[in-house]
């Protein structure tokens, strides 16, 4: 067993006992492997692999928690790590914009450019932006939202991480997403 | 936080949602009738929500897997070269873009790096690559972009480097920054220049836009891929399969002639600027393409006139937009529809003509531009009165210099108004001769472009001498610009008849001719040549602008280098420091080639000082003007490398003289001509520290390069040939050394004469070989025949006076004569204190070789005193020295100890000595330290 990992696993539970030093500690632990094998997987895997947040999540868990932690513990790793991993995207699409050479740096072809138009999907920094706006309304719903499409919690899994039920994740889910669409599509206007 | 009423609103919302959603879809209207009330806006909000409330999660899972590949596109740390991506910046149809940092960390700088995917290769692709990139790489302006390198992957894609702005794209600029339509037309006028300075260079941009425009935080608009689009277009045989894979271009702010596959010209890039302009006075595109099939597009751009910028305003809901258009109607929207006509040959007729009538306007003079009813309806008129209508556009074109300074500049200013719009026509044709259908089907290099322009101007221009002259002369300069420097002097001798005949013997233009002839022989190392020319072209200057003149300091730099090269420093110093003293009175910043040269005579001298300072001054000057990959910067950076090889920092040169090398190659090209001064350099340097395994590649490299270049004969292969027989001398191949010198020797003599400083510096690479061959007598000799050569060249006190001095005494301790040794060591050791500052290697190095030679002659007091002085300076140096330079200070130390009997630290000192040699990596060193191990176990020579 890894010293990193019995490290990780230490500090879940010390986390779930109700101590914050322990996650503050966890946190940077954790960051570092999401970013690591966010940057990295691609290489390692097929070249036909589509990569998803939940699979990056997923991963850092394997590497960095032990097997046969309680299943609270895994629910507050998740928790922690849809966080971290929306930090990470944001802040890397962040940098790029920043970066970037205007709004599009790229050449297109004549074809291309008839074919893709102009109706091209919000970016992960509008949607970030709008996460927060929701969250400023309305904070329960916002980390329903990172739970379940940064985390890759299942629903029940999420109604525990947030110690609500499942019914009530399914209805600020309802909410959230009207409410997020909404947003994103006035964003394009 | 949200407000107490906003949470109200939100509670009140939710309810209404949750409430609606759990009815059957018909019931929610009946239900929101009655629930909402007359608050409207309520209703439309809870309406929205539950009509999104059907839509599946892609829209929310898409951005964050596209976030997630993208972090994961590039792995951090990949290498392109010597570069290392650390992210990406765009992606589009041929390949990414990326940022990246140098890898091997030479000097920091970011850079951005445009990467082709790897299906997009092909032969005539990565052939082009090479010989278009160096043309590009020469386009040097503070408002474009530079092209810094290029190449192919190791999995065979191409890549391009480029400049990295840190910028916002233009119009994004003026909108942040609410600029008025003063200063959005300044800064429209600044872009104008570089593109301007792009076709005088015959590079056309083909895809001017917003985005390839970015605006720096100092408010400095730089232009982005400039010729890029031509560089990535695919080749021939492909083109003819899919010809819309050549057109790499945005619909929006595509010409008629583009998207018909017409032959490209300086004109696209003309109407390109007008859709630029359009934008930035209307905040609008021209033409809205979104939607259209490629044949809606192509009908638009080549049939639809676009409404004129100010009526776009005017309907705008902007409060001040109707005072806007009122600013815009008029000129400016007659300038834009001008630059925006679909035939191409009814724009502009350049970019500066474009320039110029904005200028116009924003000085109150009528424009040329009209709107194009009236153009039409006043045809006639227009044929009668062709120059007058034009006279604005002209003379701009006049006044702008054609891709070299300030020379060109001043001519261009009484240039007559018909010929600079001719030469417009001409460089044009030169394009369109050079597009896909014109050259059926064959792509067309840089190179060929010229050869191409060359031939055609006798046959085209026959009848206009002005013109041909002209043209001959831009593309001489443009060839010099390739490194072709034969193809350059015959140009120049023409244009030279020429203008003797069309404006006299005595003219400013004859003068020009003169001096780009006498430019390029000096090129070709040609001196005795060059010099008559120079001094002719500037006494004509003088006669013409008088002796403050930027052309008049120009020429006179031009003779000081001239004489530089031909060893005649004390003449090219006074030269120089007049044209240093007039270029900063002007302000003129254009080139730095009169204080590099001024530093290399000083350096001459022994006066490192003011050479370092003044070299200092010249790489800041370049850096500012051209950045850290620009010609000029390069030169500074060799010459700086110089100054620390003479302040004995071997290490520090390397670094610096590595440097030019990598950037001379990726600007230049592998085996352009001006390569030669770092390879030889760095080669010289390494050998120098002993690496003379390291050595051979550059300097092998080095003589192919003056041999394609320079031929046989010349002063370059001289050098070249002399650096060569030092590696083998370090390589104890004295035989093929020896011969390698003598060919040095008579190359040198027969081009550099017998008294120049080429012949002095083989003589005493001679005298060395010969000594560590241990012939000490011809060693004499040829060491006697340099000092007396660079006596005569330098003057008593030179440096190279020094160096000769020492070889010469070591000659004769060696045969037996330290006595007659002594008094030629205190004078080089009197030299070099007087010229280096106290600790450097050149002094120290003289007083090991004093104190050696007073302990042999029996004196071992004097000797410990000056012996102890050297050791101290050679183990203190701020730099490290190298081990057989700490070496020998050790060993002649204890050598003088062990002659006064004070054996143990004798024998540490010599034991210490030992163990450094060993760090040095010459075979050959074990030579001569054997021999004066010899000689020092021998008794010391009695005194006489």
């Amino acid at each position: 067993m890894s010293s990193e990992r019995q490290l990780v696993t230490q500090l879940l539970q010390q986390w779930s006992g109700g101590s914050k030093e322990a996650l503050d500690e966890l946190i940077p632990v954790v960051y570092e492997q999401l970013r690591k094998l966010a940057s990295n997987c691609l290489r390692a895997e097929r070249p036909d692999h589509t990569l998803r947040a939940t699979a990056l999540v997923h991963e850092a868990y394997l590497r960095l928690v032990d097997a046969d932690v309680a299943w609270e513990d895994r629910v507050h790793f998740y928790a922690v790590s849809a966080r971290l991993l929306r930090r990470i995207l944001v802040d890397h699409a962040r940098a790029h914009n920043r970066q970037k050479r205007g709004a599009g740096a790229e050449k297109i072809t004549l074809d291309e450019a008839i074919l893709v138009g102009h109706g091209a999907d919000a970016g992960i920094v509008d949607l970030d932006e709008a996460l927060q706006r929701l969250a400023k309304h309305d904070t329960r719903k916002s980390e329903v939202i990172e739970l379940l499409f940064f985390g890759g919690l299942t629903y029940d899994e999420t109604a525990a991480a947030l110690h609500i039920s499942a019914a009530t994740v399914h209805r600020e889910l309802a909410m959230a997403k009207a409410w997020l669409h909404n947003e994103l599509s006035s964003d394009r206007a | 936080m949200a407000s107490a009423t906003d949470s109200d609103h939100w509670t009140r919302l939710e309810k209404l949602f949750y409430q609606a959603l759990d009815l059957e879809p018909t019931a929610r209207i009946a239900f929101l009738n009655q629930a909402c009330g007359d608050n409207a806006s309520l209703r439309k909000e809870v309406e929205s929500l539950l009509k999104s409330s059907d839509k599946t999660f892609s829209f929310l899972q898409k951005p964050i897997e596209e976030a997630v590949h993208h972090l994961n596109s590039i792995s951090h740390g990949q290498r392109v070269g010597p570069y290392q991506l650390t992210g990406l910046l765009g992606e589009g149809g041929m390949g990414k873009v990326y940022l990246a940092t140098r890898a091997d960390h030479l000097y920091e700088q970011e850079v951005a790096i445009k990467l082709m995917h790897a299906g997009a290769k092909s032969q005539g692709l990565l052939l082009r690559f090479t010989t278009e990139r160096q043309i590009l790489a020469n386009l040097n302006h503070p408002n474009i972009a530079r092209l810094l390198d290029g190449g192919v992957t190791e999995e065979e894609s191409p890549y391009l480097v480029m400049e990295y702005v840190k910028g916002v794209s233009i119009d994004r600029y003026c909108r942040e920054r609410s600029l008025g339509i003063k200063d959005r037309l300044q800064l429209f006028r600044t872009v104008c220049t570089a593109v301007e300075y792009a076709h005088k260079n015959l590079v056309v941009h083909r895809d001017i836009k917003p985005a390839n425009i970015l605006v720096t935080q100092e408010g400095m608009p730089k232009l982005l891929d400039f010729g890029i689009a031509k560089l990535l277009s695919l080749d021939p045989d492909e083109q003819a399969l899919t010809r819309t894979t050549d057109r790499m271009m945005t619909p929006e702010y595509a010409s008629p002639e583009q998207v018909r596959g017409d032959p490209i010209t300086t004109s696209t890039d003309v109407y390109a600027l007008g859709v630029l302009l359009y934008e930035l006075l209307a905040g609008k595109r021209p033409f809205r393409l979104g939607t259209k099939s490629p044949l809606e597009v192509v009908e638009v751009i080549c049939g639809q006139d676009p409404e004129p910028p100010s009526a776009v305003t005017r309907g705008g809901t902007e409060p001040d937009s109707h005072r806007i258009a009122k600013e815009i109607s008029g000129d400016l929207d007659n300038i834009v529809l001008m630059a925006m006509r679909k035939e191409p040959a009814r724009r502009y007729i350049s970019v500066s003509a474009l320039s110029a009538d904005i200028q116009a306007h924003a000085q109150g003079y009528p424009v040329s531009a009209r709107t194009d009813t009236w153009a039409y309806r006043s045809g006639k008129f227009m044929g009668r009165h062709r120059a007058a209508v034009t006279a604005t556009a002209c003379v701009a074109l006049a006044l702008v210099a054609f891709s070299i300074g300030m020379g060109l500049l001043a001519r261009r200013a009484t240039r007559e108004r018909l010929t600079a719009e001719r030469e417009a026509q001409f460089l044009n044709s030169i394009f369109q001769a050079s597009t896909p259908l014109q050259a059926r089907g064959k792509q067309v290099s840089a190179r060929e472009l010229l050869d191409n322009g060359a031939k055609r101007i006798d046959g085209e221009l026959a009848d206009e001498p002005v013109l041909q002259a002209s043209m001959l002369e831009n593309i001489g300069h443009a060839y010099i610009a390739l490194g072709v420097y034969d193809q350059a002097e015959s140009l120049f001798r023409r244009a030279y008849d020429l203008r003797t005949k069309t404006s006299g013997r005595n003219s400013a233009e004859a003068a020009d001719s003169l001096d780009g002839l006498a430019t390029t022989l000096r090129l070709e190392s040609k001196y005795q040549q060059a010099e008559p020319l120079f001094r002719q072209s500037l006494t004509l200057r003088k006669k013409q602008f008088g002796n403050d003149n930027a052309l008049v300091a120009q020429s006179m730099s031009n003779l000081g280098e001239c004489l530089y090269w031909e060893s005649r420093w004390a003449e090219a110093e006074p030269l120089l420091r007049k044209a240093l003293a007039t270029k900063r009175q002007l302000h003129d910043d254009s080139d730095n080639g009169t204080e590099n040269f001024l530093a290399l005579v000083l350096e001459r001298k022994g006066d490192y000082q003011e050479a370092a300072q003044l070299l200092r001054e010249a790489l800041e000057i370049s850096r500012r003007v051209e950045g850290t990959d620009g010609p000029e910067y390069v030169v500074a950076l060799h010459n700086l490398a110089g100054t620390l090889i003479d302040a004995g920092d071997l290490s520090g040169a390397e670094t610096m003289e590595r440097q030019s090398l990598e950037i001379r190659r990726r600007i230049l090209g592998e085996w352009h001509p001006e390569v030669y001064y770092s390879l030889n350099n760095l080669g010289w340097i390494l050998l120098q520290k002993g690496e003379w395994q390291a050595a051979e590649p550059f300097l092998r490299d080095n003589l192919t390069l003056v041999h394609k270049n320079f031929g046989e004969n010349s002063s370059k292969t001289a050098v070249a040939l002399k650096n060569w027989g030092l590696d083998l001398q370090e390589r104890g191949d004295y035989t093929k050394a020896e011969q390698t010198f003598k060919s040095a020797l008579d190359i040198a003599t027969t081009v550099a004469g017998e008294k120049s400083w080429y012949v002095a510096r083989i003589l005493s690479s001679l005298g060395q070989l010969e000594f560590d061959r241990g012939r000490y007598d011809k060693a004499e000799s040829y060491a006697g025949q340099a000092l007396d050569l660079s006596r005569q060249l330098g003057g008593e006190d030179s440096p190279d006076v020094a160096a000769a001095l020492i070889d010469v005494a070591e000659a004769r301790v060696f045969q037996g004569d330290p006595r007659g040794a002594e008094s030629m060591l205190r004078r080089a050791l009197e030299i070099r204190e007087k010229k280096f500052n106290p600790g450097n290697p050149a002094v120290v190095y003289a007083e090991v070789r004093f104190g050696e030679d007073l302990t042999l002659e029996g004196k071992p007091d004097s000797a410990e005193l000056i012996l102890r002085n050297a050791l101290r300076s050679a183990r203190s140096q701020p730099f490290r020295l190298l081990p057989w330079q700490i070496a020998e200070a050790e060993s002649a130390l204890g050598a003088c100890l062990a002659a006064k009997n004070r054996s143990p630290e004798a024998e540490k000192l010599l034991h210490e000595s030992e163990l450094d040699l060993k760090k040095d990596p010459r075979p050959a060193f074990r030579y001569p330290a054997n021999a004066r191990a010899t000689l020092f176990r021998a008794k010391p020579v009695p005194s006489k």
